[in-house]
C-alpha cells in the first residue's frame, strides 16, 4: 500500500512538471461555495477590486447573493480613484538597509547620508501632487463584460 | 571610513558558508541574468516594485516569507543532524559558537520573516477583499510596510556573510546580549532588523485597523464582518498594543551596547527582569497575533468545505476578542523560575489556563461546522484536520506548563521546545499553508495541484510527530534547549528519531516548493 | 485607460476628499496610541529604575527645577499658539496661519535648545546617560520626548514653506496641519507626565 502511494507521488512528480494547469477558475467561486464577498470577484480581482461597492446585507454576503440572487446594480458605473504606483517604498527600504547595515558596523556618514536621503524623499512626496488617477469607466465596462462571458462559458461547461 | 567593518569580517575559513554563499551567489546571478536577459527590468520597476497594489503586495510578501521559510527550515537540518551526532564525546560538525548563531537565527526568521511575513501577505490579500474596499486605508504605507520587512529580511540575511549573528537565542536575553559578554556584531544585526521589521509591522497594523474600521463596504455592520478580518482586527490591535514594547525593548538594549548606558546591564544598577518583562509583554501577545489569522482562516476555511455556515459565529469573534484580551497579561509565565513570588506566578498561571477556555470553544465551533456538513477534503480542509488533532495536544501541553510548580521542573527543557513548535507549527503554520492553497486560485485565477498539497500535508503531518514528540520525552527526561552535545545516552536514540523526523519535514517543505514553483506556472 | 485627478469630476471627488481626510484622521489617532505606548513603557522602564542610582547622583542633587519651568511654560505657550494657527487655517487665513506656525516653530526650537543644554550640563557635571540606571532611563525618556518636539519641529519646517507654495491651504494641507497639530498638543501631553513624574517627582 505505502509503496503504491510512493510510486503514485513520484509518477505525479513527473505529471505535474510537464502538464500546465487544468484548473482555471473561472467564475470566480473555485471552490464552489464560497461565502464571502472576495468569492464574488473575477480571478484574478481586478486592480480597483469592486467595479460597484457591494451592498452587504448581512453575514456571508456572497452566499447570501448566491441563494437570494444579486440585486440588479442600482449605481451606474462611476469612474475609480485609484492611487498612482510610488517608487517611495523601494527608496526608503534601499535607505533602511544603508541605515541598518551601518549602524552594526558603526559607519556613522551612512547612517547620516541614508537619513538625509529618506527625508528628502518624504519631502519630495508631500510635495507631490500627482498622486492618483481615476480608472475610466470603459475599463471597468470591458473588464465586467469579459467576466461575464466567463460565467456564461463556465455555466455552458455545467 | 568603513568603521568596524574589515575583510576579517568575512568568514571564508568556514566551509558551510562559503558553500552557502556560492550557492545564493549562482541563484542570485541566474534570476538577475534571467530577468536582464528576458528585458524585464522595466516590467518589474513598473508592475511589482513600485507596487501599493495590495494584492501585489501580498503576492511578494507571500514569496519571501517562502524563501524565509526555506532559510529558516536550513537552520533546522543543521540543529537536529548537530545533536544526533555530537553524543558521548563526538563534538559533531558544529562548533558551539556557530551552533549557537544557527538557534539564534532559526527563532528569528522562523518569527519575524516567516510567520510575520505570511501573516502580512494573508491580511493584505485578504481583508480588503472581505469587506469590499478597493484598497487598505493607506496604500503608500502599505508599501514601505512590505519593503522595512524585505530590507530587515535581507540585513538578517548579510549577517551570514559578512561578520555573524547573534549567539544569545532569539530574544537576546541579557546580561549575555550586553557588549560586556558580546562585542562582536552579533546583536547588533538582530537589534537593528528585528526593529526595522517592527516598524514594518506596526504600520501594517496601523494600516489595516484603519482599514477595517474605515473602509468597509456600505451596510457592512460590525457583525457581518467575515472572521478572518475580525482575527486580523483583533491581531492589529495587539500589533498596536504590544509592538511598541518591542521597539523600546531593542532600543533600550541598543543604547546599552552603543552608549553605555545601564538598563540591563549587571552594573551601575541595571536591571535584567526588567528586560525579561518588557520582551515578553511584547512576545507574548506576539505569538497571538500569528495564531489568530491563523484561526481566522481555519473558519473560513471549514465553512466552505463543510457546505455550511461557520458554527457560533458570534461566539467566535467574542472568544477571538477574550483572547485579546488574555493574551495580553500572561506574559510572565515565560519566566516563572525567575523569582517573581508566589502571588505573581499563580495569577499568571491562573490567566494562561483560562486561554484554554476560549480556544477550546473555537475547536468546538470549527468541529460542529464540520459536523453533519458535506466535507470535502481538499487541500486546505487536510491542513485543518491535521491542525485541530495537532494544536490540541499542543494546546494541553502548554496547559500543562501554566502550573508554576510543573513549570519549575520543564522550564527551559527540551519539553517547552516541543510545545511550542507543537502549537506554532500545528497551528500557526498549518494555518497560513492552508490559507495560502485557499486563496491561491483567488490570486493567479488557477487552482494549484492538489496533489503536492496533500503530500506535502502527509509529510509535515508524520514529520511533525517524529521531530517533536521525542522532545517531549527528552525534556522530561531533564535535556535542556540549545545544547551542543550531550553525554546522557538514554536520549540518543529520541534525538535520532527527531533527526529522521526533520528530514521527512524536509521533504515536506520540497513538495511545497514544487507545488509553488512548478505546478502555478 | 486612465486620466489624471486634475480632470475630475469635481463634486465626487469632494466627497471622496473628506472621507480620504477622516480616515487619514483616524489613521493618524491610531498611530499616536502606539506612540503613547512607547512612552508608556518608557515612563514604566524610568519607574523601575528611577533609584538605582549605583552610588551616583540623584535627581534631588541634579534637577534644576527653574529651568524645567522656563521649558514647561514655553511648550505650553507653543501649544496654544499653534491652537491659533489651526482656527486660521479653519479660516483660510494664510497670512496669520503662518504668522502663528512661526512663533510656535520659535517656541519649539527654544525649548529644544533649554533641553539640550540642560543635557548638556548635566554631562558636563559628570551625570551623563552612562552613569547610572537612573540616569540612563531619566536621559532615555526625555530625550525621546526631545526627539519628538525636533521631528515635530522638521515636520513644520517643511509645512511652513509648501503653504508659502503652491499648495496653500488646500484641503490636503489642511488634513496635515491637523494631523500635526494633534502630535504637537500630544507631546505637550506627554510633557506635563514629564514634569510631574520626573522632575517633581525626583525632587520632592
Amino acid at each position: 500500500m505505502w509503496l503504491v502511494r510512493l510510486s503514485n507521488f513520484v509518477f505525479a512528480a513527473f505529471d505535474a512538471v510537464n502538464k500546465k494547469p487544468d484548473a482555471l477558475d473561472l467564475t470566480g467561486d473555485n471552490w464552489g461555495s464560497g461565502r464571502t464577498l472576495e468569492w464574488s470577484l473575477p480571478s484574478p480581482v481586478p486592480h480597483y477590486n469592486f467595479a460597484r461597492l457591494p451592498v452587504v446585507r448581512g453575514l456571508d454576503t456572497f452566499h447570501i447573493e448566491k441563494e437570494l440572487g444579486r440585486p440588479a446594480p442600482l449605481a451606474e458605473l462611476e469612474p475609480i480613484h485609484m492611487p498612482k504606483y510610488s517608487a517611495i517604498g523601494p527608496v526608503l527600504g534601499a535607505c533602511a538597509l544603508v541605515i541598518g547595515f551601518a549602524l552594526v558596523w558603526h559607519i556613522w556618514w551612512a547612517v547620516v547620508a541614508g537619513m538625509i536621503v529618506s527625508f528628502f524623499a518624504l519631502v519630495h512626496r508631500s510635495a507631490n501632487l500627482d498622486v492618483d488617477f481615476y480608472v475610466t469607466v470603459e475599463e471597468i465596462r470591458a473588464d465586467e463584460e469579459a467576466f461575464a462571458k466567463r460565467l456564461a462559458a463556465a455555466q455552458a461547461a455545467e | 571610513m568603513l568603521g568596524k567593518l574589515t575583510l576579517s569580517a568575512i568568514p571564508y575559513d568556514v566551509p558551510i558558508l562559503v558553500g552557502t554563499f556560492i550557492g545564493v551567489a549562482v541563484i542570485g546571478i541566474a534570476v538577475l541574468a534571467a530577468v536582464t536577459y528576458f528585458k524585464k527590468w522595466g516590467y518589474l520597476w513598473r508592475e511589482w516594485l513600485t507596487t501599493v497594489d495590495h494584492k501585489k503586495l501580498a503576492i511578494m510578501y507571500v514569496i519571501l516569507g517562502l524563501v524565509m521559510l526555506v532559510r529558516g527550515f536550513a537552520d533546522a537540518l543543521m540543529m537536529r543532524t548537530q545533536l544526533a551526532l555530537a553524543y558521548a564525546g563526538n563534538p559533531g560538525y558544529l562548533p558551539p559558537h556557530h551552533y549557537d548563531q544557527v538557534f539564534s537565527a532559526h527563532g528569528t526568521i522562523m518569527i519575524f520573516f516567516m510567520a510575520m511575513v505570511m501573516m502580512q501577505a494573508l491580511f493584505n490579500f485578504v481583508v480588503p477583499l472581505q469587506i469590499g474596499a478597493r484598497d487598505v486605508a493607506f496604500p503608500l504605507i502599505n508599501s514601505i510596510s512590505f519593503y522595512m520587512t524585505l530590507v530587515s529580511a535581507i540585513l538578517i540575511n548579510v549577517s551570514l556573510f559578512i561578520g555573524e549573528f547573534s549567539n544569545v537565542g532569539w530574544l537576546g536575553y541579557p546580561p549575555i546580549s550586553e557588549l560586556q559578554f558580546n562585542p562582536g556584531v552579533g546583536v547588533d544585526y538582530y537589534i537593528w532588523s528585528v526593529q526595522i521589521s517592527g516598524i514594518g509591522t506596526l504600520l501594517t497594523g496601523m494600516n489595516f485597523l484603519t482599514t477595517i474600521v474605515k473602509l468597509r463596504a456600505p451596510g457592512m455592520k460590525w457583525m457581518h464582518i467575515p472572521v478572518f478580518t475580525w482575527t486580523a482586527f483583533f491581531a492589529c490591535i495587539m500589533i498596536l498594543t504590544t509592538f511598541p514594547v518591542l521597539t523600546v525593548s531593542m532600543a533600550l538594549l541598543a543604547l546599552d551596547r552603543y552608549l553605555g548606558m545601564h538598563f540591563f546591564t549587571n552594573d551601575g544598577g541595571g536591571s535584567v527582569m526588567l528586560y525579561l518583562n518588557l520582551i515578553w509583554s511584547w512576545g507574548h501577545p506576539e505569538v497571538y497575533i500569528l495564531i489568530l489569522p491563523a484561526f481566522g482562516v481555519f473558519s473560513e476555511i471549514a465553512a466552505t468545505f463543510s457546505g455550511k455556515p461557520l458554527f457560533g459565529y458570534a461566539t467566535m469573534v467574542i472568544a477571538t476578542g477574550i483572547i485579546t484580551f488574555l493574551g495580553s497579561i500572561v506574559w510572565v509565565h515565560h519566566f516563572f523560575t525567575m523569582g517573581s513570588g508566589a502571588d505573581v506566578n499563580t495569577f499568571f498561571g491562573i490567566m494562561t489556563m483560562f486561554i484554554a477556555v476560549p480556544t477550546g470553544v473555537k475547536i468546538f465551533n470549527w468541529l460542529f461546522t464540520m459536523y453533519k456538513g458535506r466535507v470535502r477534503f481538499e487541500g486546505p480542509m487536510n491542513w485543518i484536520v491535521g491542525f485541530m488533532i495537532t494544536f490540541s495536544i499542543g494546546g494541553m501541553t502548554g496547559v500543562m506548563m501554566a502550573m508554576p510548580a510543573a513549570d519549575w521542573v520543564i522550564h527551559n527543557s527540551l519539553f517547552l521546545v516541543a510545545h511550542f513548535h507543537n502549537v506554532i507549527i500545528g497551528g500557526v503554520f498549518f494555518g497560513y499553508v492552508a490559507g495560502l492553497s485557499y486563496w491561491f486560485p483567488k490570486a493567479f485565477g488557477f487552482k494549484m495541484r492538489d496533489v503536492w498539497g496533500k503530500w506535502a500535508f502527509r509529510f509535515w503531518f508524520v514529520g511533525f510527530y517524529l521531530s517533536f514528540m521525542p522532545l517531549y520525552v527528552v525534556g522530561l527526561e531533564g535535556m535542556t534547549r540549545r545544547m551542543n552535545h550531550y553525554d546522557n545516552p538514554n536520549w540518543h536514540p529520541w534525538l535520532l528519531v527527531a533527526c529522521v523526523g526533520v528530514f521527512v519535514l524536509a521533504a515536506g517543505v520540497a513538495c511545497q516548493v514544487i507545488q509553488f514553483c512548478f505546478c502555478s506556472v | 485607460m486612465s486620466y489624471d485627478t486634475m480632470h475630475a469630476p469635481v463634486a465626487h471627488s469632494e466627497e471622496h476628499e473628506h472621507h480620504q481626510q477622516e480616515t487619514t484622521i483616524f489613521g493618524f489617532w491610531v498611530y499616536l496610541m502606539t506612540d503613547c505606548i512607547i512612552f508608556g513603557t518608557l515612563f514604566a522602564v524610568f519607574a523601575t529604575l528611577c533609584h538605582h542610582f549605583a552610588g551616583g547622583p540623584t535627581g534631588k542633587e541634579l534637577f534644576d527645577i527653574k529651568n524645567v519651568e522656563i521649558e514647561t511654560a514655553i511648550l505650553l505657550l507653543s501649544s496654544i499658539t499653534y491652537g491659533f494657527a489651526s482656527i486660521n487655517a479653519h479660516k483660510k487665513n494664510k497670512g496669520a496661519v503662518l504668522v502663528w506656525l512661526l512663533l510656535t516653530f520659535i517656541l519649539g526650537v527654544s525649548f529644544v535648545t533649554l533641553e539640550i543644554k540642560e543635557f548638556h550640563e548635566l554631562v558636563a557635571r559628570g551625570a551623563g546617560p552612562d552613569q547610572s540606571a537612573f540616569l540612563s532611563s531619566f536621559f532615555t525618556l526625555v530625550g525621546t520626548h526631545g526627539l519628538h518636539v525636533t521631528i515635530g519641529l522638521i515636520w513644520m519646517f517643511v509645512l511652513f514653506f509648501q503653504i508659502m507654495g503652491k499648495q496653500g491651504l488646500s484641503s490636503r494641507m489642511q488634513t496635515k496641519l491637523t494631523c500635526l497639530s494633534l502630535f504637537w498638543h500630544f507631546l505637550d501631553i506627554v510633557w506635563i507626565c514629564v514634569f510631574s513624574f520626573v522632575y517633581l517627582g525626583s525632587v520632592v
